[in-house]
């Protein structure tokens, strides 16, 4: 089997997505936590977060890692 | 957790990089506390798994300290830390080389599913990027590709290529671009592709 139409339409997307320069998913890390408290709180919109959010577009890692860490803030928040 | 750290983060860092028992003892509670609620709902995690993710992350952590930024609360960054280790960990146990080498031969060499003839505008589509795949990327670009597309994790394809996860990012972004820069060249710029993708849904 190759991929589903699904499949296709996200790679699509993805290709969409893709920017020139990207940050990967290590520098990614050490960026997100400025990117969750920005997404909890009202932020500027920075540089290095606009990369940080492009990064999120391509990576469906980052963004489980990232669904994780918020859903622990949230609780921590309580 | 605020925007940025504190004077109280600075200290418990200065108090963590000299190996303070009690500060990094309390840096374990936090993570164990966070990984255990971040993984309550998944299945096949039991308390040795947090413990060793813990462990794994308490020394990723502290062998990372001079790579905080300072830009977030020390503890938003240092659960980042321990979920990227727990998650990697989680999605390494979930992926043998012989699993990860099974699902690239038939991503690489399975032919893709039909897209119904009503969506004329999308199987062109579809059927250019399957030729672009063949045709313009090399072998390992085209596995990393439809490999991560596929959920194989980053992981698993860096140990199955002998390489880091950071140089498989890398083959699929060149392959993304490279990608992008030949459909452009057959007309599909990035406004053109996101219609298609819009007249479908």
């Amino acid at each position: 089997m190759g991929l589903t139409s699904d499949q296709i339409n996200t790679l699509a997307q993805l290709v969409v997505d893709t920017a020139a320069a990207e940050i990967d998913c290590d520098e990614f890390l050490r960026r997100v936590g400025e990117l969750a408290a920005a997404l909890a709180e009202p932020a500027t919109s920075t540089r290095s977060l606009r990369e940080a959010a492009q990064h999120l577009k391509v990576c469906p890692e980052c963004q489980e890692e990232l669904r994780a860490l918020l859903e622990i803030l949230e609780l921590e928040s309580r | 957790m605020g925007l940025s750290s504190t004077p109280r983060d600075r200290s418990r860092i200065a108090a963590l990089a000299a190996g303070d028992a009690e500060a990094i003892g309390a840096l374990r509670s936090r993570i164990a506390r966070g990984l255990r609620a971040a993984l309550a709902r998944r299945s096949g995690i039991c308390e040795a798994d947090i413990e060793d993710f813990t462990q794994d992350a308490v020394t990723r952590v502290l062998a990372g300290l001079d790579s905080f930024r300072h830009e977030s609360a020390f503890d938003t960054w240092a659960m980042a830390v321990a979920v990227r280790v727990a998650f990697t960990a989680l999605r390494r146990r979930r992926w043998t080389p012989a699993s990860v080498d099974e699902r690239l031969e038939s991503l690489t060499r399975g032919a893709w599913a039909a897209t119904p003839e009503s969506e004329r505008a999308r199987a062109e589509l579809h059927a250019l990027l399957h030729e672009l795949i063949a045709t313009g990327l090399t072998p390992r670009q085209r596995a990393a590709l439809l490999g991560e597309l596929d959920g194989v994790p980053q992981v698993a394809l860096a140990e199955r290529f002998g390489v880091s996860p950071g140089a498989i990012y890398k083959m699929t972004h060149d392959a993304r671009r490279k990608l992008k820069r030949l459909l452009e060249a057959r007309g599909y710029d990035a406004a053109a592709i996101a219609s298609v993708l819009a007249d479908g849904r």
